[in-house]
Order: structure tokens, then C-alpha cells, then sequence
């Protein structure tokens, strides 16, 4: 910081993060479309429309894909360039059209990945569908990514490489591993079939295992060690404070991405992989436990001294809240993967209902709250244009998720409990047929939690529309307090 | 040679919940001990900024 | 040792992530391919026939992956409402694995005999019409839809490549015994030399239109096919490691 402060004037390439940031809004759009849509098909399935296009077993993918690697990953990507930028003093290594590569090569990826599942073009690996040549597409900007990435930190004109940074280089390396073991395919062409069809290398059980080490960490490092990322830059910047420990986020950050790797069998008790794998599985997850709540602890203690920022602050408090899910779902997580547990609660939508507390509460709040942070910097604005939006958009995405979840704990509960009843004659009580009919109610509330979620939403993109076109909406300060969210600087 | 590796192996073995305890307690006193309390400084990085 | 050396060095700091992250997937896959003891040592699974492979292609295509599972679990209700738990050797030439992890609908890996031709077809056709509280979506468009062939030995070719046994017969035979599959019916098949190459294999017209080999009778001839091969009333629990 000493060289810095003699050098302040660095020329950020900002241009790239405002790409970003409009291309997830516009992908989280999308991306909750496609979730209340399906949603929907399951509670109404007339939705399917008979067409091959549109059934839920095509249009699934669409939405998580949308979610995570459309919306989650522009957040991430556009994200960690601004924080490292920020954090090294430097502007992005390679120069503003390596950037913009980065940028439209990965949005290919997303045209090509989505497109393709609607025309039936799937490795139907779960959160690895896209096929070869699209893999192919990845593995090439991923590499420009750690490049732009890495090489701003060696150029760094900081002494230390910030927190955040250790998170978004753990979350790159590690996808890019993750990603060419699970995608390692034979595309037919090369024998003579079509272009567009390969398969996996791995069979059976040592495929089951490679899925699920890559889906459980696609989870670990995409949507969490990434965002992890977000929270140890943005809580910070938001409530201007420093982070409430910076030692303790040194065994946050290798406690958890040691841990992590192992957890993926719990995707798999009491299956045919073997009972050594599953009890690792499980035992890394239990402890997982720790270092999450660790970092729970950092984030939230973020604010000791300076609670009264989160009734003035709508911004804060999304950020604030997503770190109070991220604890609450990496608790629920490690009960999950008790084997116990798990043999009522796996096939049952309370492994969704489980996710969606950490994607929409955990991942969607942080990356909402950035994107608030960012949009008045990066365009130069004053302010919002309105913090009473973004408190509306708070409440009616938080009562979204609260119907989500808690429609996905009772119909999965009940779906498990259903599927073991015997009746007093020792028969199976429920054919397989009343369990789902059983679930219509929930899943209708689930859907409206979704719709709520999307409203919600689209509140954010009129207030970010607004702001970049520099309007200003006139309104009583949130409980007299602060002027904006830039206010907390002024101190 | 391998027998006693073997051997010591065995009887460690149902222990690793604790070798695993003290590793991780291990890692949080180096990580805590006081010549590193410096390092908190390094949190006001983002703070630094220009804006 | 002092933790400011990773805070320093990029490169450093990068090979003691990739290190500490690589552990856990070196421990928990590698000896899934060297211990013995992770694939059951069992009689009867075979590789898929040319049109069970196709079928198994249209399984895949239409991600049926993310409402059913193929993986029945040691418990006694899934026992009575499935049958016998699934063990590794069943999916060992399934690249990928369709193990699932969400029943929608119900298990499908023994569903194979359960339910005769017609009920499959009309069920795909409209799930509905058959099954009034079922919330699957239309699979008319399947019995509409020729199914393209051509390219069934280059598959079975590529699936060689990986591992999976296709004898140089059977992938010279490819197209033979898929017309011959779906057309147990016709008066040019011969179902024994199919049955030699693929036993057990389920033969017939299974769309009820003998004139077109259509993606219908393909995923059916599947669907007909799983968790049928393993005889288990010859299975003993003790040839099971687990």
C-alpha cells in the first residue's frame, strides 16, 4: 500500500466489470424465468407443452446452468476482476481485448450450452451437461481467465495478495481441474458418428464417484469459495471496516478447500459405491461444518461496532443476510450428510429445498448486494437511484425464499417418510403415485416463492436501468440516516 | 522395517478423529499465535482505496 | 514457517491450493479403479444392444436423469417397491452412470418386465392417460420420430475405445441387430443369432407400428432391458464386498 499511495492514479479497465455486470443481470433474468417455468411444470404439467423443447427433463438444465454458470459465473468473473484490480493496484493483465475475449468467449459458452440442451444436445452429466466441443470452449477462456487473474496479481503493486484473491484464484484452479477430469469425453466423430454426441471416459461407479467429487465442489468452489471472494471484498468496502479477522480467514480459506474436495460422496450413501468412500464422505462433511461457520463468523463480526448501518443500509443487509444463509445452509449441509439423515433425505426435494437456501439466500444475496455496490462506482453516479427499491427488493425476494424453502423441507420430509410407511399388515402404505400427488400444494407454493424471488428481481434491474441513466430518485433517507449507500464513506 | 510401520499404523489408526483434531487445532494456533497479530493490518487493504 | 510467503508469491501460493485441493479426489478415485473389491464379481451384465444403446441415447438426450433415479438403496421398502438393491457390476459399461439424485418419479432401475410394451408406449405418449395424478411431461413426439441408425457402430466403436467389451462381431452386426431387435415380427429376422451375441435381450415391435423403427421403440427396448440381466436368485450376498 506504500508504493500505492505514492501511485494512486492506476487505470482500472472498469469497462470490463460493467460488461459483466449487465450480462448477469441479464442471465439472472433468465436463469429465474427458467426456474419458475419449471417449477410450474411440476406442479402443472400441461407447462411441458407435448413439444420435445420444452419438458422439464430439457429445460432443467437451461435453468441451472443459467443460474450457476450464466448469472453465478459473470458475477464471479466480472467480480474478480474489479476486486483484483482493486486489491493489487493494477490495472488487469493482458490488456482490455484479452478482456473482452474473456468476456465474449464466455458468453458463447452460455449460448452454446443452453441452445444445445433445448435441441437435445446433453452429456447428461448433472451441472456438466454442455458436450465436448463446448467443454473444449471452457477449458480455452478458463485459461484466459487465470491468466488476466493471475498475471494482475504478479503485477501487483501491493505487497500482499488480499484475501479475497486467495478465493477467486482457489475458485479458478480448482474449477479448472474439476472441470477436465469430469468432462474427460470420446466424441463419436472421430469414429465416424455425429458431431455432437461423446462419451465419458469414466463408467459406472468410478463415474458416479468423478460426478459427484465434481458436482459437490462445483458447489464448493463455484458457489462458495468464488463468492466467499465477494464476501471478504464487498462486506468490508460496504460497511468500511476492515474484515473482524484477518487470521482467522487464513484457516478459513485452507481449512475449506481442503475439506471440501472430499465431501462429494455424501451425493451417494447407501448406493453402490463402497462404504469406505461414503464414510469419508461423510466425515469431511461433518467437518466442514467448522471452517464454514468460521467464515460465517468473519463475515457477520464484519459489523460488530456498526449494527446500525444494517437498518440503514439495504444494501448491507443483503449482503449481511447472505452471509446469515450461507451459515444456516452450511449447517444444514453437514446434517444432511449424516447417513441417517441422508436416507430419508436424498431423492426428495429437501436436498432442493437445501440448495436453494444457499443459492438463491447465500449466492444471490452476496452477488445482489455487489452489484448494487458497483453499478453507482462503476458509472460514476452518485447514488442509487432508489435504496427504497432495493428494501423492497429485499423483502419480497426474502418472503420468496422463505416460501421455497420451507414447501421443500415439508414435501420433502414428508415425500421420505411417505416412500418407508408401512400400514398394520406390514404393507408398503403409499403407492409411489400418492407420494407425488401428495406434493402438488408445495410445489404450487414453491413456484410462487420463485415468482416472488423473480419480482423481486426484477426491481433490482429498473433501479439498475436508472441509475445508469443517471436518474435520481427523490426519497426520504431509509430511516433518516445515511444519504446513500457511498454515505459510509464520507466519515 | 514395513512390519513396524505396520505396526505403529494399526495402533494409530482408530484414532485419526483426534490426529485430525490436533492437526486442525494445530493450524489454528499457527495461524494465531502472536507474532502474527501484524498480519490484521493487512485487512484494511480493500479500505486503501482512492474512491 | 510464516504464512506471509503464500500472501507474496502468486505461483506458490497457486501450487499449495492445487496441492491441498488435489488430495481429496486422488484418495477417494484412484482406488475405485484398483481395489478389487469395488465392482461385485457377478454373471449376466453385458454391454447394451445396438437399439438398447440408442434407447439409452434418447434416456439421455431428454435428461430423464433429473426425475429418476437407477440406484435402489439397502432398505426394505425400496426393496419391495423396486427389488433387490443395485449393485456396481449393473452399471459398470454406463458411460455415464445414471444413478440419479432426485425421484420425481420412481426408480427405474429394475423396471425392465415390469410393465408390458403397450402400457410404456401409451404412458410416453401421455402419462397422464394412463397414470391420472402423474406429473411427467408428453413423450408423443418419440413415436413420431424415425430413429437415425446409421451411426450405431461408430458408437459402439467409440464406447470399445473406453473399455467397454464389443467384440468385432457384434459391431459388425451393429445394424443387423438393431433392425433385428425392433422387428422380432418381420419375416427376415433371426432372433437367435441376436440372442447369442446379446442375451436376454428383449425382442419385438415395440411401438406397434412394424413398418418404421422409431426413438419410441428404442427407449422401450430399453426401459424393457434394466436391472433384468443379473439373475438374483442366483446372486449370494457373500460375492458382495461391500
Amino acid at each position: 500500500m506504500n508504493q500505492a499511495a505514492a501511485n494512486p492514479a492506476v487505470a482500472y479497465n472498469e469497462d470490463i466489470v460493467k460488461k459483466f455486470v449487465i450480462a448477469a443481470t441479464f442471465w439472472g433474468i433468465i436463469g429465474f424465468l427458467a426456474g419458475v417455468y419449471i417449477a410450474s411444470q411440476l406442479a402443472f404439467p400441461a407447462l411441458n407443452l407435448g413439444l420435445e423443447w420444452t419438458t422439464f427433463g430439457r429445460l432443467r438444465p437451461v435453468h441451472t446452468s443459467a443460474v450457476i454458470f450464466a448469472f453465478g459465473g459473470n458475477v464471479l468473473l466480472g467480480t474478480s476482476f474489479y476486486v483484483v484490480q482493486r486489491t493489487c493496484r493494477q490495472t488487469l493483465f493482458g490488456g482490455p481485448t484479452f478482456a473482452n475475449l474473456i468476456f465474449w468467449g464466455y458468453q458463447l459458452f452460455i449460448v452454446l450450452a443452453a441452445s444445445g440442451y433445448v435441441l437435445g444436445i446433453t452429456q447428461s452429466k448433472e451441472y456438466a451437461e454442455p458436450e465436448w466441443y463446448v467443454d473444449l470452449l471452457v477449458a480455452v477462456v478458463w485459461v484466459m481467465y487465470l491468466i488476466a487473474f493471475a498475471g494482475t496479481l504478479i503485477k501487483r503493486r501491493e505487497t500482499h495478495i488480499y484475501v479475497a484473491n486467495w478465493f477467486y484464484l482457489a475458485f479458478i484452479i480448482t474449477i479448472a481441474m474439476l472441470h477436465i477430469v469430469n468432462n474427460a469425453t470420446l466424441p463419436v466423430v472421430f469414429f465416424g458418428g455425429e458431431f455432437t454426441r461423446s462419451y465419458i471416459a469414466w463408467a459406472g461407479v468410478q463415474d458416479a464417484m468423478t460426478q459427484w467429487w465434481y458436482g459437490h465442489n462445483a458447489v464448493g468452489f463455484f458457489l462458495t469459495a468464488g463468492f466467499l471472494g465477494l464476501m471478504y471484498y464487498f462486506v468490508p468496502k460496504q460497511a468500511d471496516r476492515p474484515v473482524y479477522s484477518y487470521r482467522l480467514s487464513i484457516v478459513h480459506f485452507w481449512a475449506l478447500i481442503f475439506l471440501y474436495i472430499w465431501a462429494g460422496p455424501h451425493h451417494l450413501h447407501y448406493t453402490a459405491l463402497p462404504d469406505w468412500t461414503q464414510t469419508l464422505g461423510m466425515t469431511f462433511s461433518i467437518m466442514l461444518w467448522m471452517p464454514s461457520w468460521g467464515g460465517m463468523i468473519n463475515g457477520i463480526m464484519t459489523l460488530s461496532g456498526a449494527w446500525e448501518k444494517l437498518r440503514t443500509d439495504p444494501v448491507l443487509r443483503f449482503m449481511v443476510t447472505s452471509v446469515a444463509f450461507y451459515g444456516m445452509s452450511t449447517f444444514e449441509g453437514p446434517a444432511m450428510s449424516i447417513k441417517a439423515v441422508n436416507s430419508l433425505s436424498h431423492y426428495t426435494d429437501w436436498t432442493i429445498g437445501h440448495v436453494h437456501s444457499g443459492a438463491l439466500g447465500w449466492v444471490a444475496f452476496v452477488s445482489f448486494g455487489a452489484m448494487y455496490f458497483l453499478v453507482p462506482r462503476l458509472w460514476n453516479r452518485e447514488r442509487l437511484y432508489s435504496l427504497r427499491l432495493v428494501s423492497y427488493h429485499f423483502w419480497i425476494a426474502t418472503i420468496g425464499i422463505v416460501l421455497y424453502i420451507t414447501a421443500m423441507w415439508i414435501s420433502g420430509i414428508m415425500q421420505g417418510l411417505m416412500w418407508r410407511a408401512y400400514d398394520d399388515l406390514g404393507f408398503l402404505q403409499y403407492s409411489f403415485i400418492e407420494t407425488v400427488e401428495a406434493m402438488h400444494p408445495y410445489y404450487v407454493i414453491r413456484a410462487l416463492g420463485g415468482v416472488l424471488f423473480l419480482v423481486g428481481s426484477l426491481f433490482m434491474v429498473w433501479n439498475i436501468y436508472k441509475t445508469i441513466k443517471g436518474e435520481l430518485r427523490h426519497e426520504e433517507a431509509v430511516d433518516a440516516a445515511p444519504q446513500g449507500v457511498r454515505a459510509g464513506a464520507a466519515e | 522395517m514395513m512390519e513396524t510401520a505396520q505396526a505403529v499404523y494399526e495402533i494409530l489408526r482408530p484414532y485419526w478423529v483426534v490426529w485430525l483434531m490436533m492437526l486442525f487445532v494445530g493450524i489454528i494456533w499457527w495461524a494465531f499465535r502472536p507474532r502474527n497479530r501484524d498480519l490484521e493490518r493487512h485487512g484494511s487493504i480493500p479500505l486503501n482505496d482512492d474512491d | 514457517m510464516n504464512h506471509e510467503i503464500f500472501e507474496k508469491n502468486v505461483i506458490l501460493l497457486s501450487i499449495g491450493i492445487l496441492i491441498t485441493v488435489a488430495v481429496g479426489g486422488l484418495v477417494q478415485i484412484v482406488p475405485l479403479y484398483t481395489l478389487d473389491s469395488t465392482i461385485e464379481k457377478v454373471d449376466g451384465v453385458r454391454p447394451y444392444s445396438p437399439l438398447e444403446l440408442a434407447g439409452r441415447d434418447i434416456y439421455l438426450r431428454e435428461g430423464c436423469y433429473t426425475c429418476h433415479s437407477q440406484m435402489i438403496r439397502p432398505f426394505r421398502d425400496e426393496a419391495e417397491r423396486y427389488g433387490h438393491y443395485s449393485l456396481a457390476a449393473e452399471s459398470m459399461y454406463d458411460h455415464p452412470f445414471q444413478w440419479g439424485s432426485k425421484r420425481t418419479g420412481p426408480d427405474l432401475a429394475r423396471v425392465g418386465g415390469k410393465y408390458s410394451n403397450d402400457w410404456h408406449v401409451a404412458h410416453l405418449i401421455d402419462p397422464r392417460a394412463v397414470v391420472p395424478e402423474s406429473v411427467m411431461p408428453m413423450y408423443a413426439f418419440l413415436a413420431e420420430k424415425e430413429l437415425s441408425f446409421d451411426t450405431a457402430a461408430a458408437h459402439m466403436k467409440t464406447l470399445r475405445a473406453l473399455g467397454v467389451p464389443y467384440t468385432d462381431e457384434q459391431i459388425e452386426n451393429a445394424q443387423a441387430d438393431l433392425l433385428n431387435q425392433a422387428n422380432g415380427d418381420a419375416d427376415e429376422a433371426d432372433p437367435d443369432a441376436l440372442l447369442a451375441r446379446y442375451p436376454k435381450a428383449k425382442i419385438g415391435d415395440f411401438d406397434g407400428k412394424p413398418d418404421t423403427i422409431t426413438e419410441m421403440d428404442a427407449l422401450v427396448a430399453y426401459l424393457q432391458m434394466l436391472g433384468t440381466l443379473i439373475d438374483f436368485t442366483e446372486y449370494k450376498p457373500e460375492m458382495d464386498y461391500r
